[in-house]
């Protein structure tokens, strides 16, 4: 039997993501009304997104549907932390 | 089946009021809610009609629009909730909806009438991004219809959603809908007659709340995975694009402007000519007295003076409506929050500013939809510095003045009163984001809807609601205003001059050897007793009294009068000069025009329109705020009177300093 496959990840923003990457959302580290708002779009911790399009606006299209497509100003952007492969 | 993570699964119907198997007695009310792009209002429209008012949520400035359904057990009231991703969020639009559900008054607290049952609206193409906001209304505990709206569009991409096992888990009733085709609406007409009282409520806790979400979608049966759309990526590319999405952006904004000044002239100039024949019949028709002067001079001008922006108002809101259909708006807000975000401004502001292009009222009305209150404040604060339908006149008889037989100066003229205007909004929006309104904005997060076709339909009734909306608020104030002008300028009576009443005379001494000669003889007579009636009036002394104050930026009794009676529209300013200095209310004659540019000041050698007066009354009219029914929507939409006393203060600072500026130049320049 041969041991899962480990792969190394590590957690940025989605701003020093590239177009066509894709992540699983670990945290938004901005003040409570925004994260409250983000998470009610489907911006949340544990959610799957791949990156659109990369810059101001900064698109994901998010995990939990095939037509979400979420647009954040870059500084928002970079409020939000997302684990991905190395 | 039912094996939904709860936090109670037990709650007795019998206490809620709920009938056999769940089911509430038969409701009269019903609230509409869903989170923004679900089509919640396609399916109102769908489902209503016509049949429906706009009104404000309690208490609010929040627009609520309330519906009739006809159902096969008698109507019931509709009313659409605002879009809103969860009720729980702090925001104004959530504490409205969470408020309405539990049957208070959103500002004030008092207690209204609970709505009968709650009618959820879910995106079928996006199924577990809704069910967070389905299960704070369950909690609710109300009884409850969900309405899976785009299942036509769902389809097409293949996802396919189990209704009948989403009704079993949930006990309220699952309707799939397409209120774009109908698909689905008599069905959910029957169910909104008999909701009922889901037999979960979910759990609370974000842990909880997230596991039953995930149970739900499964339950669904739905394939909600990642997919690539390569479409609109690639759309999306190229209208957020730096330099394309901009190019994008104008274009599409130059095709609006160009509808709005050439496709409303058509019912623009049938509704002024409707009024003008309307005013000639009644002058004819009603005895000489003071009812037929108001009703000539007082009403019906008034009304017309309102109803003649109707076309550009539904115009503007039918395009913009088609425009957010088909989802290209979210992204050109991206566009242009780049430009307005360095001035304090979001990108949701570019379509207040650019209503206001037509109105300002619209304009300042649009401006509900940011979500940022110091934000939205500012952007109401501007937006009467966009040019205006109702500057146009002045603008024409201004340019027309400086600039006889040069169309292209003229033209460049106006192109750079819009450029002044745009540019005095945006940085006055700067100073207050760095004074009064200081403080972070929101940065902006925006959901893109799917590109689609737009509803015409949606977008037919969305203009009609928006002209009804301005007929009602702008025009009753214009109306009123326009009555208090017509008393200041009617009274009190002066009584005909010497010269008047020898041309009178003479006229008639020849009425039947020279009819045509006698016939311009009485004209003349009714220019002079006008002119003498102005000057005499209270207006005319107000002009004179505040004419000192004028005086500097080059304006005298008779222009002080024109710029106070512009404050009921603009565009009487025009009608005003050609009264004060003619005799005669038509400027649409080059004759008329010659006398307006050949009337002397009180020493009878200086012009009233020198050169500099000119210049210095364009730019005045650019940046003034010259208009009542726009201070009183203000102090409507920002929440008091104080804001529309600083609109006032600080545009008419402006203007005057600008105009000051302006005239010192010119002065400067050798330019008399």
């Amino acid at each position: 039997m041969t041991p899962p496959e480990i792969t190394p990840r590590t957690v940025v923003p989605l701003t020093q993501l590239r177009r066509g990457d894709r992540g699983v959302i670990t945290e938004a580290r901005t003040d409570s009304d925004s994260r409250a708002l983000l998470g009610a779009m489907g911006l949340r911790p544990n959610e799957p997104i791949r990156l659109c399009r990369h810059g101001e606006p900064c698109i994901v299209l998010t995990g939990a549907c095939e037509s979400c497509r979420i647009g954040l100003t870059r500084k928002l952007a970079n409020c939000v932390f997302v684990e991905v492969a190395l | 089946m039912n094996d939904l993570p709860a936090a109670s699964t037990s709650v007795n119907n019998a206490d809620l009021g709920a009938g056999r198997d769940g089911q509430s007695s038969r409701p009269t009310h019903i609230v509409l809610l869903g989170i923004p792009n679900t089509g919640k209002t396609t399916l109102f429209n769908r489902l209503c009609g016509l049949r429906h008012k706009t009104a404000n949520f309690p208490g609010t400035t929040l627009e609520s629009r309330i519906g009739t359904v006809r159902t096969g057990s008698g109507p019931l009231r509709l009313d659409d909730l605002p879009g809103v991703y969860s009720i729980e969020l702090d925001q104004h639009e959530a504490s409205v909806c969470r408020q309405s559900l539990e049957g208070v008054s959103a500002a004030s607290g008092q207690p209204l009438r609970a709505p009968d049952a709650v009618c959820v609206v879910l995106d079928a193409t996006s199924l577990p991004r809704n069910l967070q906001l389905l299960g704070e209304a369950l909690r609710r505990r109300l009884p409850t219809v969900i309405a899976v709206n785009m299942i036509d569009l769902a389809r097409r991409r293949g996802i396919v959603i189990n209704t009948v096992a989403l009704e079993k888990a949930i006990g309220a009733p699952v309707v799939a809908v397409s209120a774009r085709t109908g698909e689905g609406i008599d069905r959910l007409t029957r169910a909104l007659a008999s909701p009922r009282y889901a037999t979960t409520t979910p759990p609370s806790d974000p842990l909880g709340e997230r596991n039953w979400v995930d149970r739900l979608a499964q339950i669904a049966e739905a394939d909600f995975a990642l997919r690539d759309d390569k479409l609109t990526d690639r759309l999306d590319l190229v209208f957020t694009h730096p330099v394309l999405g901009v190019l994008v952006f104008a274009s599409v904004m130059t095709g609006v402007f160009w509808a709005l000044f050439r496709l409303a002239t058509i019912p623009m100039d049938f509704i002024d000519s409707m009024f003008g024949a309307l005013g000639a019949r009644a002058s004819g028709a009603l005895p000489d007295g003071l009812i037929a002067h108001l009703i000539v001079d007082g009403v019906i001008p008034g009304v017309g003076g309102a109803a003649v922006f109707l076309p550009q108002i539904c115009l503007l809101f039918f395009l913009f409506s088609l425009l957010e259909d088909t989802g290209y708006l979210a992204r050109a807000s991206f566009v242009v929050d780049r430009v307005l975000r360095p001035f304090g401004l979001p990108g949701h502001a570019f379509i207040p500013l650019l209503s206001s292009h037509a109105c300002a009222l619209p304009g300042i009305m649009a401006a509900r939809a940011i979500p940022d209150r110091r934000e939205r404040i500012t952007t109401i604060l501007v937006a009467p510095f966009m040019t205006c339908s109702a500057r146009l006149p002045v603008y024409v008889l201004l340019t027309t003045l400086l600039f006889r037989d040069r169309p292209a100066l003229a033209a460049l003229a106006f192109t750079g009163c819009y450029a002044l205007g745009a540019l005095a909004g945006i940085f006055s929006a700067l100073i207050f984001r760095r004074t009064i309104l200081r403080g972070e904005g929101r940065p902006m997060a925006l959901e893109l809807p799917s590109y689609k076709r737009p509803s015409v339909r949606g977008a037919l009734i969305q203009a009609w609601d928006r002209g009804m909306v301005f007929l009602k608020k702008a025009g009753s104030v214009i109306l009123a205003i326009s009555i208090v002008l017509w008393w200041l300028a009617a009274y009190p009576i002066a009584q005909p001059s010497s010269d008047s009443i020898e041309l009178r005379q003479a006229a008639q001494t020849i009425a039947q050897t020279e009819p045509t000669r006698a016939q311009e003889m009485i004209s003349q007579a009714d220019a002079s007793d006008a002119t003498r009636q102005l000057q005499s009036s209270f207006a005319g002394m107000l002009g004179r009294a505040v004419e000192p104050a004028l005086a500097p930026i080059g304006f005298d009794w008779r222009i002080s009068i024109g710029v106070l009676s512009s404050f009921a529209a603009r565009e009487v300013f025009v009608s005003t000069m050609a009264v004060a200095l003619t005799g005669s209310g038509d400027i649409e004659g080059e004759g008329i025009l010659a006398r307006v540019r050949d009337a002397k000041r009180d020493d009878g050698v200086t012009p009233v329109f020198t050169r500099a007066t000119a210049w210095s009354l364009l730019v005045f009219f650019v940046l003034a705020m010259q208009c009542l029914p726009t201070l009183v929507i203000t102090a409507r939409e920002a929440g008091g009177w104080k804001w529309s006393g600083l609109q006032f203060v600080w545009m008419t600072s402006v203007a005057y300093t600008a105009s000051l500026i302006t005239i010192t130049i010119c002065h400067a320049m050798g330019v008399t």
